[in-house]
This record gives structure tokens, C-alpha cells and sequence, in this order.
């Protein structure tokens, strides 16, 4: 048993304990060096002293991380490129470091996320660099992102051609377009084709009449296929995309149902609609599923789509797909560059109804940042736009973006597969933006595309694939503020 | 008499409880919740009681993946007790360098990251004449072959990875339970005058049945789970021929932003696990 202490003994131990962390803290408070102060003047202070000669004392700026969140990986040449410039800011910037972060694991919804806990817990990140801009829209509208300060806009309005100003726009919390993205560094995803006019020339098709409407595409595509003696696949007529992440499926396939009059989502009044199950749709969704189980130009066991088959020559014609196609091509095979043809995404009109789709990879603030931090970060981005640095994320890289410095002058001026997409750009007018379709347009490509990979393989109909794609769009609708109001 | 509580075992388990509670006991709470939610996992979650339970339920493609998970585990476990067995019995012999290597080649794979074996699965088995594994089906004279971008082969090709994958980790194990029998049992057989075939069937194989158990629990866990290496490897496609209930749930929540839906489907999983595991558990108890 333990020996059982006095009263006395007890209250001797607990005083002298109290009053030594007493003694000891006073000495430790008089001891202490004088705070440091953590606020810095920022601006410079004139200081005249009495009887001397006059002395400019400069107290340092206060220092500010711009951290940038980086979704999606980029080609090699242009993450370099990005990387050049960061590391030229902040040579020159010792007060603002900019330091990107990729996030490849994450999906677009879990980046998202990421972004709003990173809000909430006070650690926004001050930069989105983003390869898409659905993620983008949504932070958008939800009041994530900052509006460009005028001198920012008005210099990346005058750097970029007037043709893609709308581009910078996505919609507000409060329902209106405006331009939130303050710098592009890549531009347009799924807005043309690409075909091999090697091949064409081979098969006897005039390599420089490319199919501008679905017959067109149906009638090449056959004379392309190529098949062994046993009837397997070794070359496809055209790819429809079927497989892979399921958002880039259904974003694959709007400009074919656009091409055909679909509006996929619209407003009319203050509500909110889709036709993605209708007519225009059910039509274009058909006729890709033709193109594989009726013309049987694309098997789906064959794999056909991307650069690869393109460039191996297993596929004949691939797309919609970015302008990126070509800067693939020049790195990868350039060899293969003379034989790069480009055309409109074709629709039953044309290139009257043709349509593209575009989606810019862009550099916007984030809202939520600090004062300091949004302040640095828009005279980042203006350092982006120079023309020094669009040199470098363009025309040395091959790598398109709109700016008029980049698309008047070589090689996007003088190259023919260059010069060819750029017609194919001006022909289709307007292509459609995933920023103006308002928020949740990741989620719902993703729905879609999980429909139609399962109407391309004969599990449901056509029909049965887009109602039930209608049914999840209209549910997933109504969890958005957006559209729900 | 009243009996002084003593706290000293509770302060014991503290750290464990609340890491449990944190990650364990609390995400199944938020998941029950969700489960009667609309939900996009951004927007504030809109209570719709059991809405999401009627329509999980009547969606086809969850039926579907459903057995889609029944077979692939079933298909796979199955093949890989008897694979593992069999190579362990070949390779057990003590003291031969050639068995030890061949136990050492088929275990590799096991501690390979999923993504990375997935990866090299994909490279051996892509759906193009010029892949290793079609050049020899050429060379064979049977044709080159789809494999995963076949909606009729997906399904086997991710079983014959999944065997792949674990038959290391399961021979190993059976190896173990081989040398842990004792020679008297070899000998008792050798007097009675029993074969090498009737060796295995009246000695080896009951006397291995407590880890033959415990390779089925933990494949059955694991396989019903199994997530990484389906998702690189298919993604759950083509069309839907390798959707899974985990690929399922993923593409529900993280892809069509009706998690509710998904946190339905997970609840699922999770009473199916739980009650495969009791029964085994008992089973084992009952022996």
C-alpha cells in the first residue's frame, strides 16, 4: 500500500509548484526580446533628420505566395514553357513566388472539392491553371473566381483576336456572362477532324476534299477501312470514341448533335431546359452508332482513337479533336506533318451548321485569396500576356492559342495543316463553349458519355441511352442553385 | 458489493477508438446519411428520405454489376484456391532452388503497386496484333484478340489478372500450411499404402482447410472491393461489361454527382461484405 501523505506535506508541494511557475514566468516575460513586429510598410517612407543630410530609409515589401493549382497534365513543351515563366517572375519577384502545384490524381469534381475545403480552411490556392474550364465554371458560379481588374482585361482583349474575346467568359453567381480568365495558354478541344491525306490519295479520294456532311463522312470512311483476310480490323474507315474517360466521350459527341440543330442545354425565360433526349440528339447519337455497327467503318474491339492510331496509320480520320492534334504530331511523328488534313466536325448542312467545341486552358484568381495575394497574382498574369512569354507557350512550341501575336505569324501562319485549321476555325463561326453552358458541364459530359459507350455497344438503344442520360441530367440539375434557383 | 471502475483499459484503447471513430464509425455515419440525400458532394445535401433506395434498386445497371461482382469473384477465387494449390504442392519441396524461384516469379506480382501491375497488364494484353501477348497468339495461329476492349473478353481478362495478381500471395500461403503438417501424417498414409493423389485428397487437403478459409475471407473481401486495378485497367467499360459494384459506385458519385445514389450502392457493398464475412466467420467457429 502506498504511504498516505500529510495534509501539510501536500499543500508545501502544490505551493512551492505554483509559486516557482509564477517566479518563473515573470522572469521568462522580462527576459523575452521585444515582439517582433509582423506588419510591414509597404510603401516607401521619406524620413528627414534634423541637421543631417536627407536619408531614404526603403522597408522591405511584404512577401506573398501565390501557390497555383494545377489540374491536368499538359504536353511536355508546354508545362516547360510554364514553368520558364514562373521561374522568370520569381526571379524577378522575389516578393511574390509563384509555385505551381499538379494535382493528376485528382478527378475534376474531387479538384473541385479540394479547392472549397481549401477555402474554408483559410489555404485558397491564388492561381487556377486549368487544361479545361468545366472545373472552372463551376468554381465560377459559385463565386470562386475574381473578376480580371480592367487594365488586366483591357490588355488581354487587345493580345487576343476578337474572335475568341467570349471565350474568357463564364457565367457568375448571379446568372450573367463575364470574363473571368485573365491569360490562355492552350486553345480549343474537340473542333475538328483530322485526316490522312496520304491514305486518302492511296484509296483514291481527293486528299483535298475532305467530307464536310455525315454522307461524306460515311462514304469515306468506307473507302478507308481496311480489314486482313480474315476480316479483322487493321485499319479504321474513322474512330468514334467509346471508351476512356467517359466525359470526353459525351464532350466527343456534341458537336455532332449541335451540328444537327441540338441546343443540349438553353434558357428561355428564367428556366432552365435540355433537349439532350430529343430529335436533334437521338439523330446524331445514331448516326455514330451507324458508323460502327451499320457502315462498319470503326470495330469496337479496334483500338482507333487518339494521335497513336492516327499516327500509325490504323485510323484514317480522327476527331473532333483539339488544336493540340497537329502540335502531337509535329513532336511526336513530324514526318507525318504533310499528311495532316483538317476539317470541320461534319453535320448534315455542312460547314453551314458545323460546330466546334471549344474549351481554353486558362490562368484565373481565385476569389478567395488574400488582398496581397489577388493583387500579386493579376500582375503575374499580366506578365504572362507579354509578347515575349506568348512567344514561348506558342509559336516556339507549336502550341495554338488565340492571340493575334501567335495566329498572324509563323508557324501557325505559314504551315499548312496550320493554316487549315484556322480556316476550319473562321468557317465554323462561333463554336461552342463549355464556359457558356453554365456549371456542372464536367458532370453532365460524364453522364452522357457513360449512355452513349452504352448504347455503342448494343447494351441499350439509341434512344433508351439519351432518355436516361435526360432522366440523371434533370436530377443532377436540380442539386445545382444555378439551375434550380 | 460495488465495484471500482477501472479506467486504465479504456485509456489503453483511446487511441485506437478515436481513429476508428474518426475514420471508420463517422464516414459510415455521413454515408447512412447521405444515402437519403440529394446530394452532388458540393452543394448542401436535400433530405429526400428513401427516394434514392427505390431508384438504386430499380436500376438496371446496378442489378448488373451486381453480378458482374458475383462473377468476378466468385470466377476468380475459385481459380485462383485451386491455381495456388496446385503450385504449391509442385513447388514446396524443401531445400530446391528451382522451387524457391518459381515461388519468388509468381509472387512478384502481389507486391507490385496496383497501378503499376495493372499497367503492365495493359501493355501485355492491348487489343492491337502488335501486343506481346497477341504475337504469340498469332505465331500460335489462333488471331489476335481484343481482350479488354472485347465486351465478351473483358470480364475474363480482368479474372485472369486478378489470378495474376494474387496467386503469388495465396501459393505462399499454402506453402506454409504445407510445412506446418506434420510428417507423421505423410507417414501414416506411406504405410497405409496410399498414393500421392490419395495423399492430397484424404490428408493434405482437410488438414489445409483452415487456411484454404482464410484465403477465401480474405479474397472474398478483397475481390469485392476491388477497385484500382478495374478502373485502370477498363475503367468499367466496354459499354458496361466490367462495372463493377465499387466502378459503379465511383461513376455514380464522382462522375454523374448523385451521390446519394452512390452512397445507396455502397451501403450494399458494405451489408454484402459484412454478411459474407459472418458467415464464413461462423463457419469457421462451427469447425
Amino acid at each position: 500500500m502506498g504511504e498516505k501523505v500529510s495534509r501539510r506535506d501536500y499543500l508545501k508541494v502544490l505551493g512551492g509548484t505554483v509559486g516557482g511557475l509564477v517566479v518563473g514566468a515573470a522572469i521568462g516575460y522580462f527576459a523575452a526580446p521585444g515582439k517582433v513586429v509582423e506588419k510591414t510598410v509597404e510603401r516607401t517612407v521619406t524620413q528627414t533628420i534634423t541637421a543631417t543630410p536627407t536619408v531614404t530609409l526603403t522597408t522591405p515589401a511584404k512577401k506573398v505566395e501565390l501557390p497555383g493549382w494545377q489540374w491536368g497534365a499538359e504536353y511536355e513543351a508546354v508545362n516547360k514553357a510554364l514553368e520558364t515563366i514562373a521561374n522568370e517572375w520569381n526571379a524577378a519577384h522575389p516578393e511574390a513566388i509563384v509555385k505551381y502545384t499538379i494535382f493528376p490524381e485528382l478527378t475534376e469534381v474531387e479538384y473541385a472539392l479540394k479547392v472549397r475545403q481549401a477555402a474554408e480552411a483559410g489555404k485558397p490556392p491564388a492561381l487556377f491553371y486549368m487544361t479545361n474550364t468545366t472545373i472552372l465554371t463551376d468554381l465560377a458560379s459559385d463565386g470562386y473566381l475574381e473578376e480580371p481588374p480592367s487594365d488586366v482585361l483591357d490588355a488581354v482583349k487587345k493580345a487576343i483576336d476578337p474572335a475568341f474575346h467570349y471565350m474568357l467568359n463564364m457565367y457568375s453567381p448571379e446568372g450573367e456572362v463575364k470574363p473571368y480568365a485573365g491569360a490562355v495558354t492552350i486553345g480549343l478541344s474537340a473542333c475538328a477532324l483530322y485526316y490522312n491525306k496520304r491514305l486518302f490519295s492511296e484509296v483514291g479520294l481527293d486528299p483535298n476534299k475532305p467530307p464536310q456532311t455525315w454522307d461524306e463522312l460515311i462514304d469515306a470512311a468506307k473507302a478507308l477501312v481496311k480489314r486482313d483476310s480474315t476480316g479483322k480490323m487493321i485499319r479504321a474507315g474513322y474512330s468514334v470514341r467509346r471508351g476512356g474517360n467517359p466525359g470526353g466521350i459525351g464532350e466527343k459527341f456534341i458537336p455532332f448533335a449541335v451540328g444537327n440543330g441540338a441546343k443540349i442545354i438553353y434558357k428561355e425565360g428564367n428556366k432552365w431546359y435540355t433537349d439532350i433526349n430529343e430529335k436533334p440528339v437521338i439523330e446524331a447519337a445514331q448516326f455514330l452508332y451507324d458508323l460502327i455497327h451499320v457502315y462498319k467503318v470503326d470495330d469496337l474491339e479496334f483500338p482507333s482513337w487518339g494521335y497513336d492510331p492516327w499516327l500509325n496509320e490504323t485510323c484514317a480520320i480522327s476527331g473532333p479533336l483539339g488544336v493540340g492534334f497537329i502540335t502531337n504530331v509535329q513532336s511526336s511523328k513530324p514526318e507525318m506533318l504533310p499528311y495532316v488534313g483538317v476539317t470541320n466536325v461534319p453535320s448534315p448542312g455542312g460547314i453551314k451548321t458545323a460546330c466546334s467545341f471549344g474549351d481554353l486552358n486558362v490562368i484565373a484568381v481565385c476569389s478567395k485569396a488574400t488582398k496581397e495575394q489577388k493583387e500579386k497574382a493579376w500582375e503575374f498574369i499580366k506578365f504572362f500576356n507579354s509578347p515575349t512569354n506568348i512567344r514561348r507557350i506558342s509559336n516556339d512550341i507549336w502550341n495554338w492559342t488565340p492571340y493575334k501575336d501567335s495566329i498572324n505569324n509563323p508557324p501557325f501562319s505559314t504551315e499548312k495543316a496550320w493554316q487549315e485549321l484556322n480556316k476550319v476555325l473562321s468557317n465554323v463561326g462561333r463554336p461552342h463553349i463549355v464556359n457558356e453552358y453554365g456549371p456542372g458541364w464536367l458532370t453532365l459530359t460524364y453522364t452522357l458519355g457513360e449512355n452513349l459507350k452504352r448504347a455503342f455497344t448494343k447494351e441499350v438503344s439509341v434512344k433508351e441511352a439519351l432518355d436516361r442520360t435526360y432522366e440523371k441530367w434533370t436530377e443532377y440539375m436540380k442539386t445545382l442553385k444555378f439551375y434550380s434557383g | 458489493m460495488h465495484q471500482k471502475r477501472n479506467i486504465t483499459p479504456w485509456l489503453f484503447i483511446a487511441p485506437s477508438l478515436a481513429i476508428f471513430t474518426t475514420f471508420h464509425f463517422f464516414p459510415l455515419a455521413i454515408l447512412i446519411y447521405a444515402s437519403f440525400t440529394k446530394w452532388n458532394l458540393i452543394s448542401p445535401p436535400q433530405f429526400i428520405g428513401l427516394e434514392n433506395y427505390l431508384k438504386v434498386i430499380s436500376d438496371d445497371l446496378f442489378i448488373k454489376s451486381l453480378f458482374i461482382t458475383i462473377t468476378f469473384v466468385f470466377t476468380s477465387i475459385i481459380i485462383n484456391v485451386i491455381l495456388s494449390l496446385g503450385i504449391a504442392l509442385l513447388t514446396e519441396k524443401p531445400n530446391s532452388k528451382l522451387a524457391t524461384l518459381c515461388r519468388f516469379i509468381i509472387f512478384i506480382p502481389y507486391v507490385l503497386p496496383d497501378a503499376a501491375s495493372a499497367g503492365i497488364w495493359n501493355l501485355l494484353f492491348f487489343p492491337h496484333p502488335s501486343s506481346p501477348v497477341n504475337v504469340l497468339l498469332s505465331q500460335l495461329g489462333i488471331g489476335w484478340q481484343g481482350w479488354i476492349e472485347d465486351k465478351n473478353l473483358a470480364l475474363p481478362t480482368i479474372i485472369l489478372y486478378y489470378i495474376w495478381k494474387n496467386v503469388g500471395f495465396s501459393t505462399l500461403v499454402y506453402v506454409a500450411g504445407l510445412k506446418a503438417i506434420p510428417k507423421i501424417f505423410y507417414d501414416a498414409a506411406e504405410v497405409d499404402g496410399a498414393s500421392r493423389l490419395d495423399t492430397i485428397k484424404y490428408v493434405i487437403i482437410p488438414l489445409l482447410k483452415p487456411i484454404t478459409l482464410f484465403i477465401l475471407i480474405t479474397s472474398l473481401i478483397s475481390g469485392w472491393q476491388s477497385f484500382t486495378d478495374i478502373f485502370v485497367l477498363t475503367k468499367g467499360g466496354p459499354g458496361t461489361a466490367t462495372t463493377t459494384l465499387s466502378i459503379y459506385i465511383y461513376h455514380t458519385a464522382f462522375g454523374e454527382g448523385l451521390a446519394g445514389r452512390a452512397a445507396v450502392a455502397a451501403i450494399i457493398l458494405f451489408i454484402i461484405t459484412l454478411a459474407l464475412t459472418i458467415i464464413q466467420l461462423r463457419y469457421i467457429k462451427s469447425e
